[in-house]
């Protein structure tokens, strides 16, 4: 079969068509060709749909069993249902490569569309991602190539590892690392208006592409949470694994991005501030893409170390000391006029959040490279738990939230405090009250008390805008439909901070989530003998049975539990784990009831000869507003991004 | 004025409920237990506590640690305990002290520099618009 | 077979790249696209100025009267400031609007 060759063959063009992008960009800019920056776009173009063409090839050759490839052989096997190719593609090193540089070549597709030819900008920008996609593809065409053939040609595959069969890999992966690839065209954006002297970059376009980056990331780490917590075994949904932290720090400081330069868009500060925002961010990503593929940090997730890693590490390196020299050299047309006036002000608050985030972020990445550093001076492997991060982390987040009810409402430039306390004062009581309440009703711990406070504070004045706004139109208009069409013109005009308030509060109803299962989870083992009962809080369950089946690939124990929720029978739930002697694996399936706001969580730990089982029982309070908070965020981002590019352009008064 | 409502302020965050009792639930001994579990590495894991592995040695260990709960021990000493058997490796959260008290400085010279980065962006800034409007 | 297929898309590749050297291309992608210019204006940090205190006070973060004095405050800044005449006349225009409102 040719696909190999085929794919092999098709990578190697796409590069050479990228290489001849860049110096053709690179002609165009220097000599002011036109033609050569459309031929460099075209080229790009073509790229994309070369790198299509491979990505297909090796669809092929695994729907195929080509295993004349390597990695096919691999990754799948004779049985494997056609579905599953959509993971074997990328779960492996050389396949997720291929994945990744697909990704970035539809992303550069579509950043080029319809941009001036004549402005430079965006030919720089152009040029940036051109590197970083070229280092990528050398990456993989050379040291990962999904396309090698194999030594010798095998009967049967090795199959796919059976821990990656499960519904959230089909999704976490792909967004994850697409979302990581991206934040490269944001930095791109602000590099290359650099490098274009045009400090007064295209803001619009870098709010797109930096919001839609969050975006993809947010819905990685949601979905990566949940698939933990699904599958795992434990009950919990972050453990702080390096792997885990290495693709929330890019997010932290995307966070803090999205704010800053909508100070950068509505007060033109933050200039410098926002060059090194996205330096750091880029290079928290490529350290995310670094120890996934096999660094120095061991964790539960790696792909295996190999030599790749190190070429991720030295292009991080590389890329962030030359944008770190390139902001040195460029300072003086990052300087700003404008400056912070107060303490109480949008601005000034922006930035407080900004420092909280990037805290969080460093303290993150100093706790994940800290085994590293013990173990390169006393050779010592040691491990930082989730309990430091925790503890460190929880007070800072709780810093974040408070300035996420009160910035918003606070005016640009400054305000005077004693009149905003004034303003909110009687807000503020009445949200306590609402909080004290809703805990009593819920018994809900102290901590949870305090997050409800914060989201009662903020969806109050939230409630208070809109219903002035609401109030306004009604004034001027007495037909309800008319008011109705006023109001919601003036939400149009205005999405961003609507969609935003969106986002906030679900980002709140995560805490709320988080405080809830930290403060108010329960937890306890379970010896039970078939037949046996036990108790935890207002739920009974009775172990059953368990059923053991020998399946061709696997052993899987079932254990059945009878679960009763305050007296009242809800049925008969299981907890499975299988065991895969090929690979010498567990994959165990936790029993999820889920009640609303709380989870009953079990999994059975250890089953012996006599059919007695120890089962961890674990209720989880408010878990479910996690999984809702964070489909909020989503979806208020995305209304907040939604294209409404008529209005930007011109200051506005309605 | 101002301190009236910083009073009213603090009296009325003091006041937030905690209506929600652990011991309800658990016991004191059961508390402990998954306070120390998490504490404790599983010694074959690349990267987990006792608490979210599955293994059998860890399932090993958090026996041991309940029956010594049990019977009376403290925290400290089941896990000088555990260091003497496995080293200090079997510990998940750094010591307070030592080597590892470095670690839990870092936070706090973090936030330190933090207010720094706060204050430098709002003073520098401040000093070099006063040249150019002036 | 291979070779075939490599040589074909280099050609094709080359034939892509070279378009643009073509000056029949230009008239013919002059067709369909718009010349649209994006006015990228260069909005003074006076006009941003102004542009909070707007959107501050349509938003409800500030009442008339905190609106009226940031208002007051910013006419007596541009009234001592130097100004562009362009960007002058933007400011004033939106004055206007602001105070038809």
């Amino acid at each position: 079969m040719i696909f190999g060759s085929l794919g092999d063959m098709v990578i190697k063009l796409s590069l050479g068509m990228y290489i001849y992008s860049i110096l053709a960009i690179s002609i165009g800019i220097r000599y002011r060709d036109l033609k050569f920056i459309y031929s460099a776009r075209l080229a790009s173009y073509f790229g994309t749909f070369l790198l299509l063409v491979s990505t297909i090839t090796l669809v092929l050759g695994f729907v195929n069993h080509d295993y004349s490839i390597q990695y096919v052989a691999d990754h799948s096997s004779n049985t494997m249902p056609y579905i599953y190719t959509w993971i074997a593609f990328y779960s492996g090193n050389e396949g997720s490569l291929l994945f990744i540089t697909t990704c970035l070549s539809i992303l550069l597709f579509l950043f080029i569309q319809n941009k001036k030819l004549n402005d430079n900008s965006i030919n720089f920008s152009h040029l940036f991602i051109l590197l970083f996609q070229i280092f990528l593809l050398i990456s993989t065409s050379v040291l990962a190539n999904p396309f090698t053939e194999a030594s010798n040609i095998v009967k049967d595959g090795q199959g796919i590892n059976p821990l990656l069969l499960h519904f959230g890999m089909f999704v976490h992966p792909p967004v994850q690392m697409l979302g990581l690839t991206a934040v490269v065209l944001p930095f791109s954006i602000v590099i290359g208006s650099l490098c274009a002297k045009n400090e007064n970059l295209n803001l619009n376009s870098l709010r797109v592409w930096a919001l839609s980056t969050w975006i993809i990331l947010t819905i990685g780490l949601a979905l990566g949470s949940w698939w933990a917590y699904t599958i795992l075994g434990w009950g919990g949904y972050w453990a702080w694994d390096p792997v885990e932290n290495s693709s929330l720090m890019p997010w932290l400081i995307m966070t803090a991005f999205i704010h800053s330069i909508m100070v950068q868009q509505k007060r033109n500060m933050f200039k410098g501030w926002n060059l090194f925002l996205i330096i750091f961010a880029f290079f928290m990503a490529q350290m995310g893409m670094f120890i996934n593929r096999g660094g120095p940090v061991p964790s539960v997730h790696s792909f295996g170390s190999s030599s790749l890693g190190w070429t991720f590490l030295l292009f991080m390196f590389i890329s962030t000391t030359f944008s770190f020299m390139f902001f040195i050299y460029r300072y003086r047309f990052l300087t700003s006029v404008n400056h912070v006036q107060s303490i109480l002000s949008r601005e000034s608050l922006i930035l407080v959040q900004n420092v909280l985030f990037l805290s969080v972020a460093i303290i993150t990445l100093m706790g994940t490279i800290y085994p590293v550093f013990i173990k390169s001076i006393e050779d010592e492997q040691i491990y930082v738990g989730r309990e430091f991060y925790d503890l460190v982390n929880a007070p800072i987040l709780l810093l974040i939230m408070i300035i996420l009810s009160i910035a918003p409402f606070v005016p640009w430039k400054n305000a005077n405090m004693s009149s905003y306390i004034n303003k909110k004062i009687i807000v503020f009581v009445i949200a306590v009250l609402l909080a004290i309440l809703n805990s009593w009703i819920i018994s809900g711990h102290y901590w949870v008390t305090i997050s409800l406070v914060v989201l009662y504070f903020s969806s109050i004045q939230i409630f208070i805008e809109l219903y002035k706004i609401f109030k306004a139109s009604f004034n001027k208009f007495k037909n309800l439909k008319n008011v109705l069409g006023k109001f919601l013109n003036i939400l149009y005009s205005n999405l961003s901070r609507y969609g935003g308030f969106i986002s906030h509060t679900g980002i709140l109803l995560v805490m709320l989530g988080i405080a809830g299962t930290s403060f108010m989870g329960i937890e306890k083992d379970f010896a039970l003998k078939p037949g046996e009962s036990g108790t935890l809080k207002n739920y009974q369950f009775t172990y059953m049975k368990t059923d053991i089946t020998q399946n061709f690939d696997h052993t899987n124990i079932k254990a059945i539990m009878q679960i009763e929720k305050n007296g009242k029978s809800l049925g008969q739930y299981t907890t499975s784990k299988s065991y895969y002697p090929k690979f010498d694996m567990n994959s165990t399936k936790a029993g999820i009831l889920n009640f609303g706001l709380e989870d009953f969580y079990f999994s059975q730990s250890v089953i012996a000869e006599d059919n007695s089982a120890v089962f961890e029982v674990k209720i989880n309070p408010l878990v479910s507003l996690i999984w809702t908070g964070a489909f909020v965020v989503v979806v208020g981002a995305i209304i907040s991004v939604f294209p409404v590019y008529k209005k930007k352009d011109k200051l506005k008064v309605k | 004025m101002n301190n009236y409502f910083i009073c009213l302020f603090i009296i009325v965050i003091s006041l937030t409920g905690c209506f929600y009792n652990i011991d309800n639930d658990l016991s004191a001994n059961e508390i402990r237990f998954l306070n120390l579990e998490k504490q404790i590495k599983c010694p074959i894991c690349p990267a987990e506590t006792i608490a979210e592995s599955n293994t059998k040695v860890s399932k090993d260990l958090k026996d041991f640690i309940k029956l010594k709960i049990d019977e009376g021990w403290s925290d400290d000493k089941i896990k000088s305990f555990l260091i003497s058997k496995y080293g200090k490796e079997i510990l998940a959260t750094p010591q307070k002290k030592g080597s590892d008290l470095f670690l839990w400085i870092i936070p706090i010279v973090v936030l330190l520099f933090g207010v720094f980065i706060y204050w430098s962006l709002y003073r520098t800034i401040r000093f070099r618009t006063k040249g150019e409007q002036s | 077979m291979l070779n075939l297929i490599g040589l074909l898309i280099i050609i094709i590749m080359v034939a892509i790249v070279l378009l643009p050297f073509n000056d029949k291309f230009w008239t013919y992608i002059n067709k369909d696209k718009k010349q649209g210019i994006t006015n990228f204006i260069d909005y003074s940090d006076y006009e941003l100025d102004l542009n909070s205190i707007i959107t501050d006070y349509q938003s409800g973060v500030l009442d008339k009267k905190e609106f009226n004095e940031q208002l007051n405050s910013f006419q007596e800044i541009i009234n001592k400031s130097s100004i562009d005449k362009n960007t002058r006349l933007r400011i004033e225009q939106l004055l206007e609007d602001v105070n038809s409102n």
